[in-house]
């Protein structure tokens, strides 16, 4: 279609324009890559050296290591915590009656639409009250909190459409509504399980407002170390081993995912 | 296993496994809008029901009601001796056959057809022996360890009947089993359901709105409109005698006059009097089938004398339709065409009548 509305001209414009957008999505991302791989300190995109010390650093210094364990931590119990809740509600949300499912779904969603800085300053007053601040669970917890949607989401998303009648199916051949969870619904739903728990666990990784109010003096997580360190003494190159150990990390998952998901849906397709 | 593929409709059960199936008074209500209204039914252990009606009549909910998967706002619905209208889906022991087959494509055909025994807690070779069973009785043997989306759709229904029948449930429903497949696929699998019933002895409530099929598998057939039950009753019945003009036109093509009935004869709202064989009387509506229509010298003394105008004459295969204008009003008529015989002109008069015996008078009905 294209072709014939834009035109030659108006092709080549689109085209231009595309890799612009594309550049300037990924290219924040892509020059610390090089960067955090080159042997010295500063801050050039094309290394003459490479080295792998900016990574030693990280594990190596007590107080980087320390924020990595800490957040890899935080992000695996939060993201285990909001994995169980948001599949269990997203089921759940799907047998409710309609009227009710708009506003449990509303709930559920909010984190993802209320400013981070509003749940921070609310978890922080809660917590500050209840002398939860710079305690690992309740950090958790918050997170967990956080990251909720990016569970719902993709789960509740599956659910839809994945057909009603397997489950009245399961009901007919004798699967009562844990057997049925379990059995039925819980493998179809795991690709987008998945697919939750990684984004769910990725945003609690480098969260670092909520963090920065909850964690008090004692908790310091990688983001929050991250951020002290640029405001300390500027940008230390160890900052670019972070990132991209992290970018990394998320195109495995990425990757998996789709992976995952193009198998499952071939499954899927089939039975309707 | 003794095996009845030769038997089909009209032959005896050789054994009687399901049990039956009661309907009193059942109702479901959405908002103020009866799908199923007062629903008084009773299907006989082993039999073949459909049921038949145009879309929204309620069919889909009436199995559903009887799966568990709504629950009845009234009414009370009966298994055997056992009211289950309070009892679970899953403990119901009903076998139902969903028009998209609703297979598990997580699993493969034999965890499919495993799986009611599964849940059940069966040990692992009893199960594999009877999926084997299932597997054989619907042909698909072969295909024991495929993935269900490297089955075509013919290939799927057989998995999902297998699947219903597998844990000998005491019912078996099905919601339109097989509108999605082609023509002679639904022949073929109409002649498998029917004797594969036949030989489990299964009672089977089986949901169309495909006359032929209904006509073609049932024992019975109960007609519903507008979430109400019309008639409930053998192909031949329905057809010969059917309780209300939305029968009446439901099933093939019918002649209704309106009037009313006294003493063996018949006065059309027009005044005109016709013999029929019902003695009650009250208004009512006179039924006559295209087909019962003669024409000029096959009339006996006893049938009705009336002329018509040929308005219009169609061949359908070997049958030729004849239009009349007549006295009536429009009247249908067809004749099987024999060599000797031509279609008359249009605008020719013709003499007609038909067998007071076989004009069907439908009480109370205007
Ligand atoms: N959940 C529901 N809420 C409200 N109305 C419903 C619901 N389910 C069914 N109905 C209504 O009940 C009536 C009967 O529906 P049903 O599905 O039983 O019809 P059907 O005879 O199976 O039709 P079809 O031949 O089109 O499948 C329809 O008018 C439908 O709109
Ligand atoms: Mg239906």
């Amino acid at each position: 279609m294209n072709e014939y509305l834009l035109g030659l001209q108006g092709r080549r414009v689109l085209f231009a324009y595309a890799i612009v957008l594309i550049l300037f999505i990924i290219l924040p991302a892509l020059v610390l890559v090089p960067i955090s791989i080159s042997a010295d300190d500063s801050f050039v995109i094309i290394p003459e050296a490479f080295s792998l010390r900016w990574y030693e650093q990280l594990v190596g210094d007590p107080r980087w290591r320390n924020a990595l364990v800490l957040s890899l931590q935080v992000a695996a119990v939060a993201s285990v915590m909001a994995t169980i809740a948001g599949v269990l509600g997203a089921i759940g949300i799907s047998r409710a009656s309609p009227k009710v499912a708009k506003v449990l779904r509303l709930i559920f969603i909010a984190p993802i639409i209320v400013p981070l800085m509003v749940i921070g300053v609310g978890f922080y007053m809660l917590y500050a009250r209840m002398r939860l601040v710079g305690s690992f669970f309740p950090l958790c917890l918050a997170h967990a909190v956080l990251v909720l949607p990016f569970v719902m989401l993709p789960v509740s998303a599956r659910l839809y459409s994945i057909d009603k009648r397997l489950e009245w199916a399961a009901a007919s051949l004798g699967a009562g509504p844990y057997r049925t969870i379990f059995r039925v619904q819980l493998p179809l739903l795991a690709p987008s399980i998945f697919a939750g728990f990684v984004f769910a666990f990725i945003f609690s990784f480098d969260e670092v407002v909520v963090a920065q109010f909850l964690s008090g003096p004692r908790l310091e997580t990688l983001p929050r170390r991250m951020w002290e360190g640029i405001q300390m003494g500027g940008l230390e190159k160890t900052i670019t081993a972070v990132t991209t150990a992290q970018l990394l990390l998320a195109v495995v998952a990425m990757l998996i995912i789709s992976i995952w998901q193009r198998r499952s849906a071939t499954k899927a397709v089939s039975s309707k | 296993m003794t095996t009845a593929t030769t038997s089909i409709a009209g032959t005896a059960p050789i054994n009687t496994r399901g049990v039956g199936v009661r309907f009193e008074q059942l109702s479901k209500r959405y908002g103020d809008f009866y799908a199923v209204d007062s629903l008084d039914l009773n299907v006989a252990p082993g039999e073949f029901l459909s049921i038949l009606g145009p879309s929204g009549s309620g069919k889909t909910t009436v199995l559903m009601l009887i799966a568990g998967f709504v629950a009845p706002t009234s009414g009370r619905l009966l298994l055997g001796d056992q009211d289950i209208s309070q009892i679970p889906p899953y403990k119901r022991n009903i076998g139902v056959v969903f028009q998209n087959y609703a297979l598990f494509p997580h699993l493969d055909v034999r965890r499919n057809v495993g799986f009611p025994l599964e849940v059940r807690g069966v040990p692992k070779d009893e199960i594999a022996k009877r999926v084997n069973w299932a597997l054989e009785r619907v042909h698909m043997e072969k295909f024991a360890d495929r993935r269900i989306s490297q089955l075509s759709g013919g290939q799927q229904q057989r998995i999902a009947l297998a699947r219903a029948i597998v844990f000998e449930p005491r019912a078996l429903l099905m919601d339109e089993p097989l509108a999605a497949l082609d023509r002679n696929l639904r022949q073929d699998m109409q002649y498998e359901i029917r004797s594969l019933q036949r030989s489990l002895g299964q009672t089977v409530i089986y949901v169309t709105h495909d006359q032929e099929e209904a006509l073609n598998l049932s024992d019975r057939v109960a007609v519903m409109n507008l979430g109400r039950l019309q008639q409930v009753d053998t192909p031949k019945n329905l057809y010969l005698r059917p309780a209300n003009p939305f029968v009446a036109g439901f099933f093939g093509e019918a002649n209704l006059l309106s009037g009313k009935t006294q003493g063996g004869v018949f006065t059309t709202d027009a005044g005109i009097r016709l013999p029929v064989t019902e003695t009650r009387e009250g208004p009512a509506v006179l039924c006559v089938r295209p087909e019962m229509i003669v024409f000029g010298d096959e009339r006996k003394s006893d049938f009705p004398s009336l002329t018509g105008t040929v308005l219009e004459t169609r061949y359908r295969g070997s049958i030729l339709h004849i239009e009349l204008d007549t006295p009536l009003g429009k009247i249908n008529a067809v004749q099987h065409i024999n060599t000797t015989n031509d279609a008359p002109a249009e605008g020719t008069t013709l003499e007609f009548g038909w067998d007071p015996n076989l004009g069907h008078v439908m009480m109370g009905q205007v």
